[in-house]
């Protein structure tokens, strides 16, 4: 492409525009996290039985006694609106935070598969969304190439999504019913205009081609295909625009367990082909052991402990991990794994207690867990753990240089 | 090894459902047993007939299912399930033979407390008041390890997480000591830690009251640590079964092999990731012959032409391929020889 692309453009104007926020980063690294938070902001309802039970106490007495019930109503009604702005009522708060994201830091190299895992609700899917700013960050910065994309406007922002793309989960609820897989494909060229009239058809079938699919599947509607050519759909078209950068949100775990390799291969064989660098969200931890380069691994919104994918899964430090790694059933009945056992469930990410996320069911809890947030404690440059209890390690990944 | 005298033993069965595209060849002869006391796997991928097997056994197929009737037959404790009436069955289902769900989210009531579907289900088909009944259900919730279960008894179904659920539902199926349990995908729907949880209550559960358990899943990581025998189920029929350590090691089955290499583990590198080409046979019209021949790299014209038969191969083995005994699949041979020589010496204990 001749014109000068929207990151060359944003780095001329670095500098000259306040607006517009850099940071050089490692000459290898695609896309850097910096301290990324996402939270969602709940009402805080008010509990109202009290007003209800008598409310209903006073329509009883207005049934006897017509004007002292009437009286009795209208203080109700009063108080219920009232009291919220009385000490110490008021002090009461409007909303709750759900911290699904609080402070994520990843560093993505390039032609890397960096794998996050975590069970459900420790905020992966979120991260995901709010990485490429299709949801909008409650604070922290992601640079992409050096340029943080939370800083851009909407149209430079359109523009940059050229080079970072996802692809969904739910390969069933990802793709229009009403459209065809061209339709679908050739949707990135019209939205971007970079193609048009014939190159889109040649483009689309080129892609087709590219994740195992016929030519004649071009025309048909996503009810008609399998689940496993579904989601080589949604690869198809989060390649269409020739992307530096793919999220891929659990691309496999709706599949069925024969089809999920071929998709698993087909992600490894483009990643080679096109030089791409993934981030790789799973909750199965054998496919991410297989498949990625670096591993880190989030708890209720928190990273626990990160390293290339070798450190976590011989050398884990983080006692979440070791449990995680621990509870993945081991399908060889002649050896028997042993077994780190959790007790009780997942917290919910609502008002989090202070200290470190995992002290309701860490077995090595301690009182500094529960005061404070642990710092990073690097073991090598890659790896990192944030866990009081863990002996060692440095504070800084420099002290490996 | 000494041969276990079945509590279940199915054979021959044909379950077909009718609807408007065509006729949907759900089992298609499928032969299988489980043990007294004896937990044994079912293993498949999603549509090979895993659920329809437990629901055809249990006879809670939809309206359009049919079991065909002769050739099928499935012996519960010797009775042939299919000639009883459903008020017999009733009394089958649940007090003999329990089913714990897929779903923890959905299998209880949102609007009534646990103790009020423990209790009923409990005073339906044991002779006992409400307050011996709710005494049964407290102490099935301990067993499976709910704290505070007085208490919690009397929460609704929100009130409790995903895994406590499943074990509630544990603890519901066990209140009338059946003899089987049938669990349906019991930790799909769960986390891993908390599938380790509930993987561990299934497996002391089964060991403290003898039960025979019906385990059925894909995750052939769950098989390897509960189960003694498994049966592989592909397109609505059962292409091999057998002792456990044996099949993991030494597969009969081109499918068994397949499957077992497309799946990846902890400690393989990327190049062993080997796929099975092709989907998942539609069971309306379903390939002749072998239904594996499509997919299959050993597939002959024999493989097309006919259905293979279902032999005893060895004394606990069964398979259903033309091509077994040409074929070495073992997965790996060190490993083979360590488990037979492990095997003789139980034996000779």
């Amino acid at each position: 492409m001749s014109t000068p692309s929207i990151i060359e453009k944003l780095q001329a104007k670095k500098g000259k525009d306040a607006r517009i926020k850099t940071k050089e980063l490692e000459e290898d690294v695609v896309l850097e996290v910096e301290n990324l938070a996402k939270y969602f902001k709940i009402p805080n309802p008010m509990d109202t039985t009290w007003f209800l039970v008598a409310f209903v106490a006073s329509l009883v007495i207005f049934a006897f006694f017509k004007i002292i019930g009437l009286i009795l109503i209208g203080l109700i009604i009063l108080a219920y609106f009232i009291i919220p702005y009385i000490p110490p009522f008021n002090k009461r708060p409007k909303f709750v935070y759900l911290k699904a994201v609080d402070g994520l830091n990843l560093k993505i190299r390039k032609q890397k598969i960096v794998g996050l895992v975590g069970e459900s609700g420790c905020g992966k899917s979120t991260a995901a969304r709010t990485i490429l700013r299709l949801l909008e960050p409650t604070k922290g910065s992601v640079y992409f190439r050096g340029i943080d994309i939370n800083r851009l406007t909407s149209d430079e922002l359109k523009e940059m999504r050229r080079y970072m793309q996802i692809v969904f989960q739910d390969p069933y609820a990802s793709l229009n019913p009403r459209a065809t897989a061209f339709d679908i494909i050739s949707e990135p060229y019209i939205i971007h205009g970079v193609a048009s009239g014939d190159e889109i058809s040649i483009n689309v079938l080129r892609l087709l081609k590219e994740v195992g699919l016929a030519p004649h599947h071009a025309y048909r509607y996503p009810h008609e295909f399998s689940g496993g050519q579904r989601q080589r759909i949604g690869i198809a078209r989060a390649l269409a625009l020739e992307p530096d950068f793919i999220i891929m949100d659990e691309p496999v775990s709706n599949l069925d367990v024969s089809v999920r390799a071929a998709i698993i291969q087909l992600i490894l064989k483009l990643q080679q082909k096109m030089g791409l660098t993934y981030l790789f969200i799973a909750h199965d931890l054998a496919l991410v052991r297989i498949l990625c380069d670096e591993v880190n691994v989030m708890y209720l919104g928190k990273l626990m402990e990160a390293g290339t994918s070798d450190e976590i899964f011989e050398d884990m430090k983080h006692p979440y991990t070791k449990a995680l790694v621990s509870a993945v059933p081991i399908a060889d009945p002649t050896k028997r794994s042993k077994k780190i056992f959790l007790q009780g469930d997942i917290p919910t990410p609502i008002n989090p207690p202070p200290g470190c996320r995992f002290q309701t069911r860490c077995p090595l809890v301690s009182d500094i867990c529960r005061a404070e947030d642990p710092k990073p404690k690097y073991f090598s440059k890659t790896h990192v753990v944030y866990c009081h209890n863990v002996e060692g390690g440095e504070d800084s990944p420099n002290a490996f240089e | 090894m000494k041969k276990i005298e079945p509590i279940l033993d199915v054979k021959n069965l044909y379950t077909r459902f009718y609807t408007e595209s065509g006729v949907v060849e759900a089992l298609d002869g499928v032969n299988f047993d489980v043990g007294y006391g004896e937990p044994v796997g079912i293993v498949g991928e999603s549509g090979c007939g895993k659920t329809v097997t437990s629901h055809s056994v249990l006879r809670i197929l939809p309206k359009n299912g049919r079991i065909l009737q002769p050739p099928s037959e499935i012996y519960y404790k010797g009775v042939n399930l299919l000639d009883l009436t459903d008020e017999q069955m009733r009394h089958v289902r649940g007090k003999e033979a329990a089913m714990i769900f897929q779903d923890p989210m959905t299998s209880l009531n949102p609007i009534f407390k646990i103790s009020d579907q423990m209790i009923e289900v409990i005073q339906l088909h044991r002779k006992v008041n409400k307050n011996e009944a709710r005494d049964i259900a407290i102490e099935m919730m301990e067993a499976v390890g709910i704290p505070d279960s007085a208490e919690r008894i009397d929460n609704y179904p929100h009130q409790f997480s995903g895994g406590m659920r499943q074990r509630i539902l544990i603890a519901r199926a066990l209140a009338l000591q059946p003899s089987l349990l049938i669990a349906d995908e019991p930790t799909t729907a769960l986390d891993v830690t908390i599938q380790a949880q509930v993987l561990e209550i299934i497996k002391e559960m089964q060991k403290q009251f003898g039960l025979a358990l019906m385990l059925i899943t894909h995750n052939l990581g769950v098989v390897a640590e509960i189960t003694k025998r498994v049966h592989i189920f592909y397109g609505g029929r059962v292409v091999e079964s057998g002792p456990t350590e044996e099949i993991f090691v030494n597969p009969f089955h081109p499918y068994t092999k397949a499957l077992f290499d497309s799946i990846p583990s902890l400690e393989q590198d990327k190049t062993r990731l080997a796929t099975i080409p092709g989907t998942v046979p539609q069971l309306i019209n379903p390939p002749q012959g072998c239904r594996f021949h499509p997919r299959c790299k050993y597939a002959t014209e024999i493989c097309r032409r006919a259905r293979p038969p279902d032999m005893w191969v060895t004394e606990t083995r069964r398979v259903q391929c033309h091509h077994w005994e040409e074929l070495d699949l073992t997965i790996d041979k060190e490993k083979v020889k360590e488990v037979r020589k492990t095997a003789v010496s139980v034996e000779g204990v």
